[in-house]
């Protein structure tokens, strides 16, 4: 007997396929492997509580340090997602992450920080908004300053720093 | 991560649970072996399966599993989408779960299980069939159990 004996019907086929992939693990399991890749010196912790919802003077203090350290990604980015661990976390200073994987896990922060710079417009005054804009700016005119040098042409990311660079001002 | 660590594992949490915190300590150190060619989502679930596999070939949980093995597969939550099935593939022995779960949920081939479990592809097709023949059957007695109440 091998599997092709044993193929599903396409009604087996769409019950199987209907299953769920993933499913929420327990909050207590979230804050075990959060400890124990702080034990492993995976993680450190950084500054103190996320905010929660997030104010702009809050967002531009953390986005300032985000445009210097570039932080997070895409395991730390999970475990400080919506319902994780209310904590930020940056790489060990003692760990030297490929500089290919330093894009990844900050790519994840800068756009979930301007995220909630855009949340929390209605609540903060326009000068504080527009410092956070100002901060968001800088911070893509940087990365596009480099992008444009990786390998492979693109026009689009030089329109983009173009503009950048004219919405900056010299 | 989860899910698939609870489904290998004959949904066992709390072997599921050591399972997911050891992949993702593993991953944390691997992580600048990763290559980028791949999805780290396929990465996640390759480590998950190492630890999973390993765990399972621990003789005291195998003795442990055969002991409860019918308890965790009949505590399927109801609010599972297909308990029935659901129960079917978590009753399986783990040699047939395993191949059952990466080939028909997961859609790894049966090259892509041998290397992975370290088994004949041949293995993995036999195993796969066995698991399948199984979950049928067990879907058509609970049917028949449903017509005759």
């Amino acid at each position: 007997m091998n599997d092709l004996d044993t193929a599903w019907t396409p009604h087996e086929r769409d019950r199987l396929d209907a299953l769920p992939r993933e499913r929420e693990p327990p909050p207590a399991l979230k804050a075990r492997i959060t400890d124990a890749l702080r034990r492993q010196g995976t993680l450190t912790e950084s500054s103190g509580a996320r905010p929660s919802p997030p104010t702009a003077s809050r967002w531009f203090l953390r986005a300032a340090a985000t445009v210097g350290i570039f932080m997070a990604g895409a395991l730390a980015g999970r475990i400080t997602a919506p319902g994780g661990s209310p904590t930020d976390f940056v790489p060990s200073t003692g760990s030297a992450l490929a500089p290919a994987e330093r894009v990844q896990r900050t790519g994840s922060s800068y756009v979930e920080s301007v995220a909630d710079l855009v949340g929390a417009l209605g609540s903060v005054p326009p000068e504080t908004a527009g410092q956070g804009r100002e901060v968001a700016l800088s911070a893509l005119r940087g990365a596009a300053e480099y992008v444009v040098r990786l390998p492979g042409h693109d026009p689009d990311v030089e329109r983009l720093l173009v503009e950048l660079r004219a919405a900056e001002g010299p | 991560m989860y899910q698939m660590a609870l489904r290998l594992l004959g949904g066992h949490e709390r072997d599921a649970e050591e399972v997911v915190q050891e992949a993702w300590l593993r991953a944390a150190e691997g992580l600048r072996g990763f290559e980028w060619r791949s999805r780290l989502r396929t990465w996640l679930i390759g480590i998950t399966v190492n630890c999973a596999r390993e765990l399972t070939r621990d003789p005291t949980r195998r003795r442990a599993e055969r002991l409860d093995g019918r308890v965790c597969a009949a505590s399927v939550p109801p609010e599972v989408p297909d308990p029935d099935l659901e129960r079917a593939i978590l009753a399986l022995s783990p040699e047939a779960r395993f191949v059952l779960i990466l080939h028909d949920l997961e859609g790894y081939s049966h090259a892509e299980i041998a290397a992975r479990l370290g088994i004949e592809e041949g293995t993995s097709r036999s195993r796969l069939s066995r698991g399948r023949a199984r979950v049928r059957a067990a879907l058509d007695a609970g049917e028949q159990e449903e017509e005759e109440a």
